[in-house]
């Protein structure tokens, strides 16, 4: 399935690059030059991803953000800015940004960002995910294996797993595990999720699931 | 004398409001002194009007001849010096041994008198005043008067000794409320000294209890008239000063404007490049030719260094801009460290280097969010990048007391103990440095930890190889 990606961006130089550049990946690029256009087409055509600029002619590119968040839920906001200050980072994805990256950025950091935003805000509906051999099918609950095998887990373990895929290639902290695997972390054991992840190492494979010590976990790879 | 006297004349500027008061106080006693000095001196050589038995002696004399002329009887006599009321008739009424009294007939014979003594001194007539001694009685004064028809002879006279002790009495009398007033009389000064400098204090606590932030004028309204210019020269100092922090500001807002609008422009045509290289790389990969493809790779290589290095000397220039605008915030260090290697483990599995952090929770400090980061951020990626492939990175949170220490081993080459303090310049790249790199990693730590008030220091790494670096954070803020 190939995915509508819009760009908000003033520069001619960049946003004829990037349209290029993303068209070699196989992704539909629009590319508009101003907020007023950006809404526009957000609005007729309802885009998965908008990459969006925030020093634009006409407006803030954040007001733009705003004003989409409350109406468009499903449509994935990737901030490619100038801004690197720490502040205009966290103020911009409190307004509900999914990702921010700082100009410049690789194509290939690019190109997984999107994916990894399209994966999180469809995480839901999407039904099926592979990675590797793996098939993960979150409405069955299951996981097949590409030799035939399918692969039953417990209800935690199967929860854990789409986390870490929801967000492959990032460490997600134990604070962030607990917090959402578990109503009330407080009340959990202190080893419950070392217990989790070593039942889906050994029925999954130990290379899948990566630990940073003291820190978290990940999954390395994107799924596709 | 006169060295003093320029002392004191060099001290008044400075001196005291408790010394002036004391002075004040010294020469008030002074003055009393000399008072009661002249009044004895008065008292002892002068005739102060009543004052004295010494000035009624000769009234007395006179008194007691002239009623024993008129009626020689010793009642008579007695019932006259009753009806007296200067100092001796107290002094008989006390039945001091310090007055006495004799009546003579014209032929020499006692009529009366009221002491034994009275008979040593009978046939004393000769002097009409003066002193006599009496063995065992000491020295006396006495007067002796005839009675206007020459019938009687009459002789009063005090013990010296009385004299004095009537004197002493006096100046008891004077003296001693005196001495008494005195230790009170201290505190007391050195509290008014206390409650006239009160507001005096009370405005140093005002401007020592501040911000240096705070620039409000002083709160002059309670400040006694004595103390106004005071006030009000430091109310005209404070807005001098803070109409130049004013502009200050204003100059450091143009500035970040400068480097966000630079930033931008900077940026965005690099970012084009990068995307048009990326472009040619797929399609001299998708055509199969390897030529093409070294020369968009060196390209891109070549983008990615101008783009850290970029980022590198803005961070560099907005962190000097912010070093003092940047708000200080309460964070857990332990949070941020786990964020920061969270942050850093996808590029560290990438280069299969094993990343890891040894954080106790919580580590409460007081910093500015974006600072921190950027010191920590440098540091693992300092290590990442001169650590082979298959190494370790590891990160230590410590307590050192007062505050936090952070340290970044890992056990790649290391640098050599010469050029441990080369490695902080800006700019600087370890000779024979492979690795790209914009030589600003190691400045920004080290400028950034120094400005909050933290410290840099160079250790061993990983297994007795590689580098330590360990960078101490004071509590900070809000007094820790």
């Amino acid at each position: 399935m190939s995915h509508r990606i819009v760009i908000v961006e003033d520069d001619l130089d960049l946003g004829e690059a990037l349209t290029q550049a993303l068209g070699t990946h196989g992704l539909a690029v629009t590319w508009v030059r101003s907020v007023d256009a950006g809404r526009r087409f957000v609005e007729a055509e309802q885009p998965d991803v908008l990459l969006l600029d925030l020093q634009l002619p006409d407006a803030d590119g954040a007001t733009l953000l705003a004003e989409l968040r409350a109406r468009h839920q499903r449509l994935a906001v990737i901030v490619i800015s100038a801004r690197d200050a720490l502040t205009s980072r966290t103020r911009l994805l409190d307004l509900g940004a999914d990702d921010y990256l700082v100009k410049p950025f690789e194509i290939p950091e690019l190109v997984s960002r999107i994916h990894a935003v399209l994966r999180r805000v469809r995480g839901q509906a999407s039904a099926r995910w592979q990675i590797g051999p793996l098939l993960i099918d979150t409405q069955r609950r299951v996981v097949e294996h590409a030799d035939g095998r399918v692969i039953e887990l417990p209800r935690r373990e199967f929860d854990l797993l789409v986390e870490l895929v929801g967000s492959a290639g990032r460490v997600l902290t134990r604070e962030q595990l607990q917090a959402r695997l578990y109503r009330d972390p407080d009340a959990v054991q202190s080893n419950a999720l070392e217990v989790h992840i070593h039942g889906l190492r050994k029925k999954l494979g130990e290379a899948l699931i990566k630990t940073v010590r003291g820190v978290g976990y990940l999954l390395d790879g994107g799924p596709t | 004398v006169k060295g003093w006297l320029n002392r004191l004349g060099r001290g008044w500027p400075g001196a005291s409001f408790r010394r002036v008061l004391l002075i004040q106080v010294g020469a008030m006693l002074v003055g009393w002194a000399v008072w009661i000095l002249a009044y004895w001196l008065g008292y002892m050589h002068g005739t102060p009007p009543g004052a004295s038995l010494r000035n009624d002696l000769p009234q007395v004399a006179q008194l007691l001849a002239d009623t024993a002329a008129l009626k020689p009887e010793r009642a008579a006599l007695d019932a006259r010096l009753q009806g007296l009321h200067n100092g001796y008739t107290e002094m008989l009424r006390m039945k001091t041994p310090a007055f006495g009294w004799v009546v003579w007939r014209a032929d020499g014979s006692v009529l009366a008198s009221d002491r034994a003594e009275a008979a040593w001194w009978a046939g004393r007539t000769a002097a009409s005043e003066g002193d006599i001694e009496v063995p065992g009685r000491g020295t006396w004064y006495a007067v002796q008067r005839l009675s206007a028809d020459g019938s009687m002879r009459a002789a009063a006279a005090v013990q010296r000794e009385a004299l004095n002790a009537q004197l002493g009495l006096l100046l008891r009398a004077t003296l001693v409320p005196t001495l008494w007033i005195v230790p009170f009389l201290l505190p007391t000064t050195l509290l008014i000294a206390w409650v006239a400098t009160l507001p005096v204090r009370r405005l140093a606590r005002e401007i020592e209890g501040r911000d240096a932030a705070d620039l409000r004028p002083v709160d002059d309204t309670r400040v006694p008239a004595e103390l106004r210019p005071v006030a009000g020269a430091i109310n005209g100092w404070l807005r001098s000063l803070a109409q130049a922090r004013g502009a200050e500001a204003a100059a450091r807002e143009r500035e970040r404007t400068f480097f966000a609008n630079a930033a931008h422009e900077l940026r965005t045509p690099l970012a084009a490049i990068g995307a048009h290289a990326h472009t040619l790389a797929q399609r001299a990969a998708g055509q199969g030719e390897p030529a093409q493809a070294a020369t968009t790779a060196g390209l891109q290589a070549a983008v990615r260094r101008m783009a850290a290095l970029l980022d590198q000397l803005l961070l560099l220039a907005r962190l000097d801009a912010q070093a003092h605008t940047e708000a200080v915030l309460p964070l857990d260090l332990a949070q941020v460290l786990r964020e920061r290697v969270a942050h850093a483990a996808p590029r560290a599995l990438a280069l299969g280097t094993q990343l890891s952090l040894q954080a106790q929770a919580p580590a409460p400090l007081h910093a500015q969010p974006e600072a921190l980061h950027s010191v920590i951020d440098n540091l693992i990626d300092n290590a990442l990048k001169y650590t082979p492939p298959g190494g370790e990175v590891q990160v230590l949170l410590q307590r050192r007391a007062p505050g936090w220490a952070v340290g970044v081993l890992d056990n790649g080459p290391g640098v050599p103990p010469a050029l441990h303090e080369q490695v902080f310049e800006r700019f600087f790249r370890a000779p024979g440095a492979q690795q790209p790199g914009t030589g600003l990693g190691l400045a920004i730590v080290r400028e950034t930890t120094r400005a909050a008030g933290g410290t840099v220091a160079l250790g061993p790494g990983l297994g007795g190889r590689g580098l330590g670096i360990w960078v101490t954070w004071p509590a900070g803020a809000a007094a820790g």
